[in-house]
């Protein structure tokens, strides 16, 4: 089952890094000129060099592995062997075939698609051989898989390889890369939390408390692993163009951090609570969570700042977008722990009172989620407004959370009138009791999609407001940057280019240049003393 | 470009189908592990050994007396096609527990391989080691607990 799970998530990933190059590249509208998308081969391609590359750890394994020790591993080398002779010719002719093809059409997607969705799986399967290795390195298992850990980092080091000598290019150009540092960043962050958590509850095992202390060897092994193939691939300078998949990648790694580290703070201050206001046992047994909780705090609060910085200056689409999914999560955590919060109020106790420290947790569940919310979406009313309601990660949340708040509101209110008419048809008793949960959820649901939807109409009726008619900006410089993808789509770019280096739009300057133009044409003039603008005829 | 001259095309497919051979040979060439037999591992092995050769009265002769023991030393389907590697040995001079993965050959040329996990557990019998309630391969037990 978990096996059937994972398999279809897996299809899911590959399937929508797929789907996002293919409009990626579909929206350049250049595929008739370029050699077409050339997907197919590639696809072939990974899925040749996945059976080959399993395979052949299979095989490695059945030959290497130092414990068998009654009958000969006569199958798995023949199953092992089909695999190869199938798969490694394919893959050898493909290969061969795309590097002919790249050379015809160097700027198809379909390379770093490939080289993305092979990081994907070996860079994955190669930590969980690091996890099974350190294992059974250190506990009662003795089978070292050291063979797997070596056929599957031995392919990421082959395709970073070639990566190396060819460098894919375009929008999806940078997917190997992200791709990576994703993979990479989950196994250190789970790493380094399991590293901390070791070290923390060593730590209150000290004080003479009986806390479990969890085995360091696996999440040491982790971090030791994955911290240098995370550097490796995210520390490198980036490209100075915005890039549609590194803002999704730093909004989603920046806001989920957060998520992490404010999760964590706040089940502290509501455990630290509790035992100030009396509502807990013995203050060793209720002080527990601690390790794990600081070792989440730590890491989150470290991957966040980290992330954080690389944002950019100004208003860039990752920071609209993390901005958006932070304030998604604290929309969405705020409406679920206020239902459990008035249901935990109004329950019926039968006897005694344990109810506090729950009460408490909710209580601060309520509140930070409230503020994250606020804080967030005050941000985003507070950014300049004609080019905010323009923005999709706007639209994303707002449309996105409307369907999910609205659709929660509705199957709740269905519930709360099926009791509703139960009672009425004189079937069933204590309505207030069923009524409680379907009720709180349908007005704190409905409450956040009617704001939502509103907030749509305001965005709709700015958006007549504020249509502009197209406008001409004539940039003199030595290199405009990002800048032509920050003006709105009504403005038309041209640039002058200067001779000397001295005229360089940056990410801040950019920003600062959209906001002065505003929708008139304009001529801007960059030089190293910085930017002026005039304005020039209507086009 | 230059350096695509610098690797000849053929080296990479050439030099990956000599580590498949060296792979095969040495996977084929290379004989179980020599465990202990007044291990666990060792009387699992022993064990396991006996019923993989066909040798069934010997495979009994590591059982223990107490527990559900089979009512026949022969498996109800007959010799296994198998091969054994060892996962884990867990446990005390007293109780011992040992994890076996066991690839089993289908007869069906498209049947595939069937991996899968055993446990057995091992009772101390003064120097050696006695398998209890042989779970593995599929037996007729007769379940009745010794005094």
């Amino acid at each position: 089952m978990t096996a059937a799970i994972s398999g279809v998530l897996l299809l899911v990933v590959v399937g929508g890094l797929i789907a996002i190059g293919v409009k990626a590249w579909r929206s350049r509208g250049e595929q008739e000129d370029h050699g077409g998308l050339d997907l197919i081969p590639y696809l072939l391609l990974a899925l040749a060099m996945g059976v080959a590359g399993f395979s052949l750890a299979r095989l490695a394994r059945a030959s290497l592995s130092p414990d068998r020790f009654a009958g000969r591993p006569t199958g798995e080398i023949a199953a092992a062997l089909a695999g190869l002779v199938v798969a490694a010719p394919v893959a050898y002719f493909l290969w061969r075939r795309q590097v002919q093809r790249r050379k015809t059409y160097p700027h198809n997607p379909g390379w770093p698609i490939y080289l993305g969705v092979v990081e994907l799986v070996f860079l994955t399967a190669f930590f969980v051989s690091v996890d099974q290795l350190a294992d059974a390195l250190t506990s009662t298992a003795i089978t070292p898989e050291w063979p797997n850990l070596l056929v599957y980092g031995g392919i990421v080091a082959f395709h970073w390889w070639a990566e190396s000598r060819e460098r894919p290019n375009g929008e999806a150009g940078e997917l190997p890369r992200l791709v990576g540092s994703g993979v990479s960043g989950i196994a250190m962050t789970v790493g380094a939390i399991g590293t901390l958590n070791w070290l923390f509850s060593e730590a209150y095992d000290s004080l003479g408390t009986t806390i479990t202390v969890p085995d360091p060897a696996m999440p040491l092994a982790l971090t030791v692993a994955a911290a240098p193939i995370w550097a490796r691939r995210w520390l490198p300078a980036w490209p100075d163009e915005s890039n549609l998949f590194r803002n999704l990648y730093l909004s989603s790694v920046t806001a989920t951090s957060l998520v992490v580290a404010v999760g964590a703070t706040v089940t502290m201050i509501a455990v630290l609570l509790s035992y100030l206001l009396g509502q807990a046992g013995p203050a060793f047994d209720h002080f527990r969570i601690y390790p794990h909780a600081l070792a989440f705090a730590i890491v989150g609060g470290a991957l966040w700042t980290h992330h954080r910085r690389r944002l950019g200056p100004g208003r860039t689409g990752a920071l609209r977008g993390y901005q958006y999914a932070m304030a998604a999560a604290g929309l969405g955590t705020l409406i679920g722990a206020a239902v459990a919060l008035v249901n935990l109020v109004f329950s019926q106790r039968l006897a005694g009172s344990n109810t506090g420290e729950g009460l408490i947790a909710l209580g601060c569940s309520v509140i930070a989620a409230g503020w994250v919310w606020l804080w967030f979406w005050r941000k985003a009313q507070a950014a300049k407004r004609d080019e905010e309601i323009r923005a999709w990660q706007r639209r994303v949340y707002l449309i996105g959370m409307t369907v999910v708040t609205g659709l929660t509101a509705a199957g709740a209110l269905i519930a709360a009138l099926v009791v509703v008419f139960r009672v009425v048809l004189g079937e069933g008793d204590g309505i207030a009791t069923s009524l409680r949960l379907p009720l709180t959820l349908t007005i704190t649901a409905g409450l956040a999609a009617w704001h939502l939807f509103s907030q749509i109409r305001e965005d709709g009726e700015g958006l007549e407001l504020v249509e502009v008619r197209p406008f001409t900006v004539t940039l003199i410089c030595s290199h405009p940057g990002n800048i032509a993808t920050l003006f709105p789509s009504e403005a038309r770019t041209r640039v002058l280019y200067r001779s000397d280096s001295s005229g360089v739009v940056d990410d801040e300057m950019a920003t600062a240049i959209v906001a002065e133009v505003g929708t008139s044409s304009s001529l801007v003039w960059v030089d190293d003393s910085g930017f002026r603008i005039a304005p020039a005829r209507e086009s | 470009m230059e350096e695509d001259r610098k690797l000849p095309g053929w080296l990479l497919p050439v030099a990956g189908v000599f580590m498949v051979i060296g792979l095969v040979a040495l996977g084929l060439a290379r004989g179980p592990a020599e465990l202990d037999p007044s291990t666990p591992e060792g009387t699992v092995q022993l064990y396991i050994q006996a019923v993989v050769d066909g040798d069934f009265d010997n495979a009994a002769s590591y059982w223990a007396d107490d527990g559900c023991i089979p009512s026949s030393a022969i498996p109800t389907a007959g010799t296994p096609d198998v091969s054994a590697s060892l996962v884990a040995v867990d446990g005390n001079d007293i109780e011992s527990s040992v994890t076996v993965r066991l690839t089993e050959n289908s007869q069906d040329p498209l049947g595939g391989l069937y991996e899968y996990e055993e446990w057995f557990t091992l009772i101390r019998n003064n120097e050696s080691w006695k398998i209890r309630q042989p779970s593995w391969p599929y037996w007729d037990v007769v379940c009745e607990e010794s005094a």
